[in-house]
């Protein structure tokens, strides 16, 4: 596969890190307002602002996998190296929404770097930017499925799908249960982007909580450390199924 | 278990060395970033904080150029150097059917001697070698720099402002005890004399000039000001024809000190000085509960106590000042080190008393004389 120049490269990464830092700058802002304008208490604020990562998560998703179809259209490619392009695209969208979560967090440490400029804030650092990753990427791993990326696929019986190949008409009963599973995929791909959304919520409140209580210093540098542990398992389950599972789709 | 394990490992190990090159190119700008900050800050002066803003603004950048998209490219080049029969890649191109399963059995087996070949360790990158001597360089020369101009090193020397304040106060205390040192108590006495034969008001005896009077100038000065400023009113007037004094002995030690022919004190005698500084104490104390709020007159302990824990805030940093995390021993014996004599430390240099080489003189004399 031929690399395109640097120079075309080049505009397109820096268009990219441009949109990557203003969606999470404007994200922040909206929702120090919407907090501010709700009195939200800091679960509240907490869910807000995980609702808010969700939805540029996904919405980032979506825009890599409709551009990557888009390319291979243009390019002619079809069949499954189209479908592998499409899903790696929605892989490569993820992450930019996940670079756009890391964006929302470093604008959160410098409002409050202007608020209190002091060497306290390296604290805070520490123990919020590893909450605000793992609440992000628990969420991007729950779009896995959503954006269709890695399903677990199940192989097909081979009468149906001799059948398909040979373009019988199913009977209705057949096709009531197509539309049964089908059903049940999304309601699954649904479920799974909502347990990661939940999941991602409730560390951020508990985090946020217990900040509210005073851990102390220990108890900010233990939950620093225990944070970016997370942060490294989650990346590398994030790197497993979005990128790994989604290039060896149908491998199994 | 996930199909195709080994595979699946050194892809991910391909992945994760991209991310260490990106991790150490990071480390490499923002090693640049810092110092040229620091550079910045020693040439034109800037404080901690602009620094520390550089500071979270390097780190603010590592998890974005972490989370940056992984390119698709490096994952099919690294997938062709271990696919030698390109096997993997034809079963991932492959459609639904037959010979899809015997590509399926293929591939396993290319994973299973997958266990046999080294794994490739990731390349580094020597590019990088020269923003990290940039930076090493610049931080040498900017803290060579910080060290020659500014006394104190690049990072961790405290405000600027705080230290120059301090060294200021050292060094104003260091003139005051050479002062005290050098001073003649003879020439002292006869300085005293003539300025109370110039001005006898200053004496504090007779009608003084103002609640100030027989003070120190600048306390005098400040007497007079919060004398304008109200609450003295009624002492100052009434003390001012009879003692001159009361508004001055109203004021705690520090303030009102000075020996009874300076003023500070009221002479036994003095009938209208000792009323008008009930007076005073009364202006100044309030008149019961209901002025509680408005006692003018500061503790000397609370005084001594803010000015500890400013100077301690001032010398070890904010943190401190915050935690309020000190015992009571701790505290009693750094109160104890920062208010103590260094009068009795200090070695002054021997020099010789003309007075004393007097009295040695006469003892002499007198010596051989009863010899």
């Amino acid at each position: 596969m031929s690399r395109a120049p640097l120079g075309r490269r080049f505009p397109r990464a820096a268009a990219e890190l441009a949109a990557v830092l203003a969606s999470g700058a404007a994200l922040f802002l909206a929702a120090a307002a919407a907090e501010e304008a709700l009195g939200a208490s800091p679960a509240a604020s907490a869910l807000l602002e995980e609702l808010g990562k969700a939805a540029l998560i996904l919405a980032y998703g979506r825009a890599g996998g409709a551009a990557a179809r888009r390319g291979s259209a243009r390019g002619g490619a079809g069949g499954p190296r189209a479908e592998r392009l499409a899903r790696l695209g929605g892989s490569r969208g993820l992450s930019l929404g996940l670079a756009a979560a890391a964006a929302f967090a470093g604008a959160e440490t410098l409002a409050y770097f202007a608020a209190f400029p002091e060497a306290g804030i390296l604290r805070r650092f520490l123990w919020s930017m590893p909450v605000h990753l793992d609440a992000a990427l628990l969420e991007a791993l729950g779009c896995v499925p959503l954006l269709g990326i890695a399903l677990p696929s199940r192989p097909r019986p081979p009468a149906a799908a001799a059948a398909d190949a040979m373009g019988e008409t199913a009977s209705p009963r057949a096709r009531l249960r197509k539309a049964a599973r089908s059903l049940a995929r999304l309601a699954a791909r649904a479920g799974a982007f909502l347990a990661g959304l939940a999941a991602g919520a409730v560390l951020h409140a508990a985090a946020n909580l217990a900040a509210e209580e005073g851990l102390g210093k220990t108890g900010l540098a233990l939950g620093a450390i225990a944070g970016t542990l997370c942060l490294a398992a989650l990346a590398r389950a994030f790197i497993d199924s979005a990128y790994i599972g989604g290039y060896l789709h149908g491998t199994d | 278990m996930r199909p195709l394990p080994r595979l699946r490992s050194r892809l991910r190990g391909l992945l994760l060395g991209i991310m260490l090159r990106r991790c150490l190119a990071w480390l490499a700008a923002s090693s640049l970033l810092v110092a040229a900050g620091a550079a910045a800050a020693a040439l034109l002066g800037l404080g901690p904080a602009f620094q520390l803003a550089i500071l979270l603004l390097a780190l603010s950048a590592l998890p974005i150029l972490l989370l940056w998209p992984l390119p698709r490219d490096r994952i099919e080049r690294g997938l062709r150097r271990l696919d030698e029969g390109s096997v993997f890649e034809a079963l991932l191109e492959a459609p639904p059917g037959p010979a899809r399963e015997l590509l399926r059995l293929e591939a396993r087996r290319a994973d299973e001697g997958l266990a046999f070949r080294p794994r490739e360790r990731p390349a580094l990158g020597s590019r990088l070698a020269l923003p990290f001597a940039a930076a090493a360089l610049l931080l040498i020369a900017a803290q060579f720099h910080s060290l020659a101009g500014r006394g104190r090193p690049l990072f961790g020397g405290g405000s600027e402002g705080a230290t120059g304040a301090a060294e200021r106060r050292e060094e104003g205390g260091f003139d005051a005890l050479s002062s005290l040192a050098e001073r003649d108590p003879e020439a002292d006495r006869l300085g005293r004399e003539e300025s109370e034969e110039a001005d006898p008001a200053a004496s504090g005896e007779g009608g003084g000039s103002g609640p100030g009077a027989g003070l120190p100038q600048g306390r005098g000065r400040r007497l007079e000001r919060e004398r304008e400023a109200g609450g003295w009113e009624e002492a100052g007037a009434e003390g001012q024809g009879k003692g001159g004094t009361a508004a001055a002995s109203a004021m705690p030690g520090p303030v009102g000190i000075g020996g009874p022919g300076e003023g500070a004190e009221p002479e036994p005698g003095e009938e209208g000085g000792s009323e008008a500084a009930g007076q005073a104490d009364r202006g100044a104390r309030g008149r019961g509960y209901s002025d509680s709020g408005q006692t003018a007159v500061p503790s000397p302990l609370v005084d001594y106590r803010a000015r500890f824990a400013r100077a301690y805030a001032e010398r070890t940093g904010r943190r401190v000042a915050a935690s309020g995390g000190l015992e009571l021993g701790e505290l009693g014996e750094l109160e104890r080190r920062f208010f103590r004599s260094f009068a009795l430390e200090v070695e002054l240099a021997p020099a010789e008393d003309g007075f004393d080489a007097m009295l040695r003189r006469r003892w002499r004399e007198l010596r051989g004389a009863l010899r």
